[in-house]
């Protein structure tokens, strides 16, 4: 278990090049990060709900809120628009186009890409997912839910909860997509030869520090390093899409749904950071 | 297209095959500094994995491991790299800025190059050597909370194993992941008072965590709780207030039970091999009319010695019969092993927020010797052999009597230290007076309970604070040092085997003074007040200080 998991999970040996191939060659454009929308948003409505939408203690978390998130794309402009009673002021200094780049980008830190109504019922048997997560799936490796599983990889505790089945399903089949520099990993080589990889936890012109899969923090001087690779490429396995059936996926996304509604929501941080810096 | 794609997943491969290598430490090599006696072999940098074993070390090296730095509660750092002789050389060495307008009371946890802080309901883990954050766990504040749960202060955490546990504002024990900060579990302990809250850290004995709670000024029924490390479920629950018909309930007529306080917000310390758990309460409530609560108030403002195993009380020692002055029982019993009167003895020594320390035997609880230490006191004459004070019946009532120590304490929750090779118990002090009010009011949920008022009295009376070095050989003071500066700080001390002690004096600086005589060698300016004791740890040959102040953590190192 404990040193082959990694490997294996990720990269099935003998598929590999296959894999790789089939990966880049179908990838769609990765999703661009919306430069105008976060600046929008940053400038305008980070101060109350954070860079992140999380929310703070001037306003709520609109990105998590299962309530906003339900709301449709024409209330949310007239929100912006008009304001809320409770402390939500009016935008009609935005013209139409900026209005919708930032319910756009509001989408996006909601993670609805709008290809499924949000709270619809998932088709999937959570019952199953649950077991193909800690399972066949080998999800529980590298995330946790509910305090189970690895820690390389996000806590996907209530990640469901805000998420419609559509993106969540994108997010297990195309990890590629959406790399997230958080979960970012890196290979150095000492000037010995010796090479540690991990996930790369904090960096800076000077230093870097990775976590290796047991869990322990390697903490270096650049200056100490003959090289340091990143891998431009998720941690996830990129073939689930193959090595799970079209049942079994929706099954892990019905039980990720289900445990995401179920997940006491967090009060929201209050001491936010005043602009985003994501 | 395809060709970069390969080029990237032959790269990846690579990677994940050779993961699990595992390097040596490649940051720090020797510096030619003075060598110390580093426990922690560099295998071991960056892997957080406490075992019974290191919390059961006697010495605090590279590592500490808890808040106190060990068992004993002494907050002695056997580093000896900093002395008298080059503190004049030491410097920031990085500060971590916590985002969060609240002064920070934690003392920082180091294992193996990694830090683990607190500040309100958030946890963090830093890497040790630069103070970069390594990952972040953010929980909310709680609203409607009272008085100190109400200022979300918070002490800081207990690691076992990959765990890291914490309290919150509200009374909930967290287990984290301590290698991702993910929540593992999260268990309400207090629930049935709104006025429970917490603020310290928790202690871990054996497999159990112990907390406490706050809400001490504000009619809670204090208890200590022992939840099991692993799952979070509650093994057993001691109650500082006895129920009805309990020995000592006599003290609580109707309900009073139920709001008499004895709060256990501090941690306490713990004897291996005595298998004893040393735990202070609080002061009973209503803090400043002691009409309703007639008696001793068991088991308000004591020290109690407790079976960690069971909850079992073993004895019990009070300072403070009948308080009616905010005299919690809380400071550290320190743990210490010395001759007393010449022969070797298990003590436990502890300065109280009542103005005297005092000198016990921890086997039994028997009262051996106490020392005055504010002179201003005024609410006894004394204590008697037995260990009683011999009170001056100095009582509340709606227009106010002047007792001195003050509301705040002789002393208070902020660190003691004890230096096994001075022999000498290290503490801050507060020479000042209060004008204590009473009038008697029921309890109200969402309220405190003090009822009535603490105020400065009129006149020309002294506010002055002390660091004091106490010779358990002598049993006197080696000295006692006036502190200058524009506030009070509720900064703890701490000692090391360089021969130092370490505080936040009053100027808002972090100072360090040569352990025999007292002499101020070296201050920083923090420029912020510290209401938090310090720490020392070790990672790759160099020894630093760590400090909470404002809302930043400090470290400090030779160059
Ligand atoms: C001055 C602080 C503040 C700013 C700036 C602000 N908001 Fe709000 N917002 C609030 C508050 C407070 C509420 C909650 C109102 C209520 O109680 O319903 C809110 C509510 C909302 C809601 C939910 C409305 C509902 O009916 O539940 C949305 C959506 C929203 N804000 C979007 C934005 C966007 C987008 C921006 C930037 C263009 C922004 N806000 C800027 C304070 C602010
Ligand atoms: C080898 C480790 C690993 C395994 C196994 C793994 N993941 Fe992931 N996963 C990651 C990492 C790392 C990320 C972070 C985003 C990125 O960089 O790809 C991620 C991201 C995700 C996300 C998006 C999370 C977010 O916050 O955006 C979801 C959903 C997810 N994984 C689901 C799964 C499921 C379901 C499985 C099992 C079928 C699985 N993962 C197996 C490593 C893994």
């Amino acid at each position: 278990m404990k040193n082959n998991w990694f490997m294996r999970a990720a990269f099935p040996v003998f598929g590999l090049p296959v894999l790789c191939l089939l990966l880049f060659a179908t990838m769609p454009a990765s999703a661009q990060v919306d430069d105008q929308g976060a600046a929008i948003f940053s400038r305008n409505c980070a101060v109350c709900h954070g860079g992140d939408g999380k929310g703070s203690d001037r306003g709520p978390a609109i990105a998590t809120e299962p309530s906003v998130i339900a709301m449709s794309d024409a209330d949310l402009l007239s929100v912006l628009h008009n304001g809320a009673a409770g402390g939500m002021p009016a935008f009609p200094q935005f013209n139409n186009q900026q209005a919708q780049t930032v319910v756009k980008y509001l989408r996006q830190l909601q993670g609805v890409t709008g290809a499924g109504p949000y709270g619809s019922q998932p088709v999937g048997d959570a019952g199953v997912g649950k077991a193909i997560f800690f399972g066949k799936g080998g999800c529980s490796q590298c995330h946790m839910i509910n305090g189970q599983g690895g820690f390389l990889a996000p806590d996907l505790t209530s990640y469901g909860r805000s998420r419609d089945a559509a993106a969540i399903l994108q997010a297990i089949v195309n990890p590629d997509t959406k790399l997230q520099p958080a979960w970012r990993g890196a290979e150095v080589q000492t000037r010995s030869g010796e090479k540690i990889s991990g996930v790369v936890r904090t960096e800076d012109n000077l230093q870097i520090v990775l976590q290796s899969q047991d869990g322990r923090y390697h903490f270096f001087d650049r200056s100490n390093l003959a090289a340091v690779n990143y891998v431009n490429h998720s941690l996830m396995p990129v073939d689930y899409a193959t090595r799970l059936n079209t049942k079994e996926l929706d099954d892990l996304v019905a039980y990720l749904v289900v445990i995401g509604r179920n997940a006491t929501p967090e009060p929201p941080p209050t001491h936010r950071q005043r602009l985003g810096h994501d | 297209m395809a060709r970069y794609g390969k080029q990237i997943c032959g790269y990846a491969a690579t990677i994940l095959l050779v993961a699990g290598a595992i390097a040596a430490h490649a940051r720090t090599g020797p510096d030619g500094l003075q060598d110390h006696s580093a426990a922690i072999s560099s295998s071991e940098l960056g892997l957080v994995d406490v075992q019974q074993s290191d919390l059961l070390q006697k010495q605090a090296m590279d590592n500490w491991i808890s808040y106190n730095g060990d068992y004993t509660g002494r907050r002695f750092s056997s580093l000896n790299q900093i002395t008298p002789a080059n503190v004049s050389h030491l410097a920031a060495k990085w500060i971590f800025h916590t985002q969060n307008p609240g002064v920070l009371e934690v003392t920082p946890v180091v294992v193996n190059g990694v830090m683990f802080i607190t500040g309100s309901n958030d946890a963090y883990a830093l890497d040790a050597e630069t103070g970069r954050l390594l990952w972040h766990h953010e929980r909310g504040i709680s609203n409607g909370l009272v008085d100190d749960a109400s200022g979300h202060i918070n002490r800081g955490v207990a690691v076992l194993g990959a765990r890291v546990y914490m309290e919150t504002d509200n009374a909930h024990l967290l287990c984290l992941d301590a290698r991702s900060g993910n929540l593992i579990w999260d268990r309400a302990y207090a629930t049935d008072n709104k006025n429970y809250g917490a603020t310290s850290a928790p202690l871990i004995v054996k497999n159990l965590v112990l907390v406490g709670t706050s809400g001490g000024d504000d009619g809670v029924r204090g208890f200590l709780a022992a939840f099991d490390a692993q799952t979070g479920n509650e093994v057993w629950r001691f109650w500082t207030i006895p129920a009805p018909g309990e020995f000592g309930s006599e003290s609580w007529p109707g309900d009073m039970y139920k709001h008499g306080c004895a709060a256990t917000w501090m941690l306490g310390t713990y004897d291996p091999e005595m298998n004893t758990l040393y735990w202070g309460t609080g002061n009973p409530c209503p803090d400043f009319d002691g009409r309703v609560r007639p008696g001793d108030d068991l088991y308000t403002s004591s020290l109690l010695a407790l079976n960690p195993d069971t909850g079992k009380l073993k004895w019990y020692f009070q300072f403070s019969p009948h308080n009616m002055y905010d005299y919690d029982a809380v400071q550290t019993p320190v743990l210490v092993d010395a001759k007393f009167k010449g022969a070797p003895r298990k003590l436990v020594v502890t300065a109280n927020r009542n103005g005297f320390l005092y000198i016990l035997d921890r086997t039994n609880g028997k009262y051996l010797y106490s020392k005055q230490f504010i002179q201003s006191l005024n609410w006894a004459k004394g204590i008697d052999k037995n260990g009683r004070p011999i009170s001056n019946n100095l009582v509340p009532d709606e227009t106010g009597v002047t007792v001195c120590p003050s509301y705040g304490g002789g002393t208070n929750w902020y660190s003691p230290s004890y230096d096994p090779e001075t022999n000498t118990f290290y503490f801050r002090s507060l020479d000042a007076c209060t004008l204590f009010r009473a009038k008697t009011q029921p309890f109200e949920e969402g309220e405190t309970y003090y009822a009535t008022g603490a105020r400065r009295p009129p006149g020309n009376l002294p506010s002055t604070g002390y660091i004091n070095a106490f010779d358990l050989s002598t049993l006197d003071f080696t000295w006692r040092d006036r502190q200058i500066g524009e506030r009070h700080a509720s900064a703890g001390v701490m000692s090391t085997a360089g021969g130092l002690i370490a505080f936040g004096n009053d100027a808002e600086e972090f100072e360090v003074d040569d352990a025999r005589t007292g002499k101020p060698l070296w201050a920083f300016n923090l420029g912020q007040a510290v209401h938090a004791s310090p720490m020392s740890y070790g990672i790759g040959g160099k020894q630093y200080f760590a400090v909470a102040a404002g809302d930043n953590v400090i470290a400090f190192a030779l160059p």
